[in-house]
């Protein structure tokens, strides 16, 4: 009788289905009072009327008119893209070397990064401040020898912030990318090589398309990264460049009454300024995939 | 072929010693009396000892491991329960259950804490007390790090055929559970742990949102310190540095281990 075994064992299949699915609420409950509530809740915020409560959209105009949330906007996103293109470029490079090294440099460079992509926000902004600070080892051993290092690069600067931002996306970049770059087989490398291809084109026409996804996954981290950034920002320049996290921080937990509404409005902006970096990321990756197979 | 050879030695010499200055430059300044000239005023072990005489500075360091702690046996919890039963009996939630895990890999810091802080500051619910606030957003913040190691774990030990066996040889569902599946998970639950416990440890925006000064950790400690000498900033960086050093050597070591 195989057939009754079989109804037997469906059934107690669904049984277990029915006793078992229970196991998930709590992952659900946790997600959802504290990610998805939270952020609903700020969403209906954000189209309300401060004080009356009415809905209203002037709050997003205001971030759009208002000269204080614009270069707010500006300044993050002006960081945020040129830091992770500057990023990307060079973890490009710096990963293509370890590539290029033997197993042992291999080893000894990837643990330099895994050291350093640990030193990041409070830390890394005292350490600047230690060497390119006012009162920083290389500005004054510099000045003793004659040279004013403040003539061109200041730390409390859109300057400053960007070097510190390339450094902290230099090992997480390196790192995501190279195992990208071991996924480029060597026989390609002889395979173009035997038909004549320059090094510079194995690259832009095999190379690249092929890390493509990679280069987009990073491309999404890193963005993500930079302009979430509040610990190494909020002493460098508070109150001189406006930056959307720290911004939107002071108007819920600054010693002024908090601004609900607009706070809430500014933290769904920069959110969708994110969420529309790594869906275009995403986005551009299934069209090229597909593009890519059906030619 | 020697250009070729030497290109990337240049990147990586440029790159190590753009990647190794402050991390230097704070040891070396730790020990100074002052450097304004080209060299040191003269050395000095003053700041070390003002460091760890601070009475502050170990409870604060106590503190960070502490409240790393509820927030990793929650999330463990939680998420080798949502994930063993997807495994076992519905492949096809695992990847729901992904994406919830992954979203704080993008919404992370002040967007994770900012949302929670407006919603149940205030309120009379036991939300509002802002520990709780803090645990519960740890340990939405480590869910990326947690799945991914149970996940893996989970894949790596082919759970499915572990319990069949089991199974035959007459074990229970539950004594399966506690006696096969879980022992052989417990190196990568610890992995995950430890990157979770380097999270936490090295967080600074959600502690200064959500607790502010009420629950100093080491990196509201370095915070407040801003306006003591500098040197005495340093210190406290390379401790907090070798802390999570040595947190990520830990991770190294038993990842190694697992593999051979």
């Amino acid at each position: 009788m195989p057939g009754l075994a079989a109804i037997g064992r469906h059934r107690m299949k669904t049984k277990y289905k029915i006793k078992n699915l229970w196991t998930m609420v709590p992952l659900l409950i946790l997600a959802a009072l504290f990610i998805f509530l939270p952020i609903l809740s700020m969403i209906k915020q954000s189209f309300m009327m401060p004080e009356t409560g009415t809905f209203t959209l002037n709050n997003y105009k205001t971030i759009f008119t208002d000269s204080v949330y614009r270069v707010a906007t500006e300044n993050s996103l002006y960081l945020s893209f040129l830091s992770t293109i500057i990023g990307l470029i060079l973890s490009f490079l710096i990963a293509y070397s370890i590539n290029e090294l033997g197993q042992k440099g291999q080893g000894r460079i990837l643990s330099l990064l895994n050291m350093v992509s640990n030193f990041a926000g409070l830390p890394l902004y005292f350490s600047f401040v230690v060497i390119l600070g006012n009162t920083g080892i290389f500005v004054l051993a510099l000045k003793a020898i004659g040279i004013e290092l403040a003539t061109v690069f200041k730390l409390y600067s859109m300057q400053g912030l960007m070097l510190m931002f390339v450094y902290f996306q230099l090992p997480l970049g390196s790192l995501m990318l190279v195992p990208a770059f071991q996924a480029i087989q060597p026989a390609w490398k002889e395979a173009a090589e035997l038909m004549e291809a320059s090094t510079f084109k194995f690259w832009t026409k095999i190379g690249i398309p092929v890390m493509l996804p990679s280069l987009l996954d990073t491309f999404a981290l890193l963005f993500a990264n930079a302009i979430t950034a509040y610990a190494t920002v909020l002493l460098l320049v508070t109150t001189s460049i406006p930056l959307l996290p720290v911004k939107i921080t002071t108007m819920f937990t600054g010693e002024m009454t908090p601004q609900r509404e607009m706070g809430s409005t500014l933290a769904i902006w920069m959110i969708v300024i994110m969420l529309a970096v790594i869906c275009g990321c995403n986005l551009l990756k299934k069209l090229l995939y597909k593009g890519g197979s059906g030619s | 072929m020697k250009r070729k050879k030497t290109f990337p030695y240049v990147v990586l010499t440029l790159t190590s010693i753009f990647l190794l200055i402050p991390f230097i430059a704070t040891l070396v300044y730790s020990f100074t009396v002052g450097w304004t000239k080209l060299l040191p005023a003269g050395w000095t072990l003053k700041y070390w000892g003002q460091a760890f005489t601070e009475p502050n500075l170990w409870p604060a360091i106590l503190r960070g491991v502490l409240i790393s702690i509820p927030p990793i046996l929650i999330c463990n919890v939680v998420v080798i329960l949502a994930l063993y039963t997807s495994v076992v009996y519905y492949p096809k939630l695992e990847k729901y259950i992904q994406a919830i895990c992954m979203v704080p890999n993008s919404l992370k810091g002040v967007i994770i804490a900012i949302p929670v802080l407006a919603l149940y500051a205030g309120t009379p619910t036991i939300f509002s007390n802002r520990m709780v606030m803090l645990v519960c957003i740890y340990s939405i913040s480590i869910l990326p790090f947690v799945y991914q190691g149970i996940r893996n774990n989970l894949h790596g030990i082919n759970v499915t055929q572990l319990l069949e066996a089991a199974e035959i040889l007459g074990a229970g569902k539950l004594y399966a559970f506690v006696r096969i599946v879980l022992p052989s998970m417990l190196s990568g639950i610890l992995v995950s742990s430890l990157l979770a416990l380097s999270t936490v440890f090295g967080d600074f925006a959600i502690i200064k949102i959500i607790a502010g000064n009420k629950f100093e950790t080491v990196q509201m400690l370095l915070y407040n310190s801003r306006v003591i000498v500098l040197q005495y900033q340093c210190v406290i960086v390379i401790i907090m540095f070798t802390a999570t050093l040595v947190i990520s050597q830990a991770v190294f070591k038993f990842q190694n281990k697992k593999r051979g």
